[in-house]
């Protein structure tokens, strides 16, 4: 696609990655537990208080927000989060702090880079359910005079990048994303598209969300959460016996830059983004269509952009969120866009992780990035009794020794909303 | 108001305002026995004490009733986090258009002896 003016094509670069999950806080422990497949799901005591069966959570650790005034709420040591920030934050904010605060060190940009017109932040968070909650509670019981001005700021969906243009001072563009689970993978293909396009020269893609029972009871509602107890089992994306998936919380940044800028700027590069795609449904609020129509277009959108072939790609990391008709309908459209041969190796890190929500597409594409960069494919865990239907595909099931060099991520959301990124191993030319 | 508290009340009273200057919790629970407004600019302070950057609390410390509290270093949402706690505090409502005219400690302690008067009159001795 060239550029009006016939410039050559800008291409796309990841220069840093932040994590706050469940599986760690740091790239080297992200890394070792995907490396080794180390859950970071576990029993979550808080679900005790309502009524259901569900008993698993993804975890975010060293963090704790006891209640809600923000002066009482602690993060890892390494951080520093001033008041006049942390008083308009959510929890996924405060990851979101935290992760960001990574990336920007990883990719190294100094200040006047990450605060500059040309810099920009797509941003994904569902926004604080807990905090809407109880703040709203106090509003109609004290008035809302009485309550902290920043209750919505710090409660609503666009809570991330709010906070982030103010905490980082970034004076490029600032958008905030909801679609549901492909949210955060919106966001990194619009980031993806300003970057090309010539309209931003670095864009941090963030998702983050709150990790608690708020996050989790309205998915339980939905019967789409596993009721297994047992991390060492559930979840367990393309097992015959998966029966939902489990929630999790948390951020991840990526520091997405236009090639030639990160040269002049000589820092390492990570993986560079080739393409993406995205494509709806057109059939249920909630339901993938069942043959996985939508994602089938979206997969097919981002090979054409890339200007690679479907045997191009190495490994998909599934959108896999251990639900019986969503695995089903990903690798129905897997297989539609790949042939019935082996295709490329499948795993859903979500079976260690949690379903990170908005989270999940920018946690996901940080994910490939690792093992693009020190290669290796991701195990899909829990797998004891893979689902005869998904037989003919290359579901990685136990550790490999791959070291992919083209990667596809999948997101999809409710609504039917359906986004496909694709990231290439960094090789200097 | 002024009444006596319960075992309840105070315990809140003293987990709310834990992080304010020492001093403080004990002063609001003595204002809400027994009335006395005298104690509303120690209150304040102990409020604003908590709200301000660390190496700004010296200062407030040492801060003259007369003192602007925009040299305190607190911004407008700062304040507003100081009248959140103060309303808590002496159980009363400022209005918005009250709080525009307020500049230093002597003008929000009038007006919060004010209004607690007025709200509590009828239980005062």
């Amino acid at each position: 696609m060239p550029t009006q003016n016939s410039q050559p094509q800008r291409r796309v670069v990841v220069t840093g990655l932040g994590f706050i999950t469940s599986v760690g806080n740091t790239r080297e422990q992200v890394l070792t537990s995907l490396r080794e497949l180390r859950t970071g799901i576990e029993y979550y005591p808080e679900l005790e208080r309502s009524r259901v069966l569900v008993r698993l959570c993804g975890t975010v650790k060293e963090f704790s927000f006891p209640e809600l005034h923000s002066d009482e709420w602690t993060y890892p040591a390494a951080y520093t989060i001033p008041r006049e920030h942390l008083r308009s934050m959510s929890p996924n904010a405060v990851y979101g702090f935290c992760a960001m605060k990574q990336a920007i060190a990883e990719a190294p940009l100094p200040p006047e880079l990450v605060s500059h017109p040309r810099t920009g932040a797509m941003c994904a968070s569902g926004g604080s359910s807990w905090l809407s909650y109880d703040y709203m509670a106090m509003m109609l019981e004290k008035g809302p005079q009485r309550c902290n001005p920043m209750a919505m700021v710090a409660s609503i969906a666009g809570t991330l990048n709010m906070n982030f243009v103010s905490c980082f001072g970034i004076k490029g563009h600032s958008l905030g994303f909801s679609s549901a689970c492909a949210s955060s993978a919106h966001a990194l293909g619009e980031a993806f598209d300003r970057i090309r396009l010539n309209r931003q020269d670095i864009v941090f893609v963030a998702g983050a969300e709150d990790c608690d029972l708020f996050t989790i009871l309205p998915f339980v509602g939905t019967r789409a959460l596993t009721t297994g107890t047992d991390p060492s089992i559930s979840p367990c994306a393309f097992d015959v016996k998966r029966d939902g998936f489990v929630v999790t919380g948390g951020a991840a940044v990526l520091v997405l830059e236009e090639l030639e800028h990160a040269r002049r700027r000589g820092v390492p590069i990570q993986a560079e983004i080739i393409g993406w795609g995205e494509a709806s449904d057109g059939y249920s609020v909630m339901a993938p269509e069942p043959e996985g129509d939508g994602l089938k277009r979206a997969m097919e959108a981002a090979i054409g952009e890339a200007g690679i072939s479907p045997a191009d790609v190495d490994y998909i990391n599934a959108h896999g969120t251990s639900t019986p008709v969503g695995d089903a309908a990903e690798i129905r459209a897997i297989k539609r866009v790949f042939g019935n041969g082996k295709g490329p190796y499948i795993s859903s890190t979500k079976s260690i992780t949690g379903h990170g929500l908005s989270l999940a597409g920018a946690m996901e594409a940080g994910f490939c990035c690792l093992a693009l960069q020190e290669g290796f494919t991701p195990v899909s865990a829990n797998v004891t009794e893979l689902d005869p239907e998904f037989g003919s595909v290359a579901i990685v099931t136990d550790a490999i020794d791959y070291s992919p060099r083209v990667a596809m991520t999948n997101s999809s959301g409710f609504g039917g909303t359906n986004v496909s990124a694709i990231l290439r191993r960094w090789e200097e030319g | 108001m002024p009444t006596e508290l319960t075992e309840e009340q105070i315990t809140k009273v003293n987990h709310d305002f834990r992080r304010c200057r020492e001093g403080t919790a004990e002063a609001i629970i003595r204002l809400r026995r027994t009335g006395d407004t005298a104690l509303i600019p120690e209150i304040l302070r102990g409020i604003v004490w908590r709200y301000v950057r660390p190496d700004a609390r010296e200062q407030v410390e040492k801060a003259s009733l007369e003192t602007p509290l925009s040299t305190l270093g607190m911004d407008s949402l700062m304040m507003l986090e100081v009248v959140l706690d103060v309303q808590d505090a002496l159980d009363v409502t400022v209005e918005d258009t009250e709080l525009r005219r307020v500049k230093t400690f002597n003008d929000i302690s009038e007006l919060l002896m004010q209004r607690f008067t007025e709200i509590h009159k009828a239980a005062l001795p």
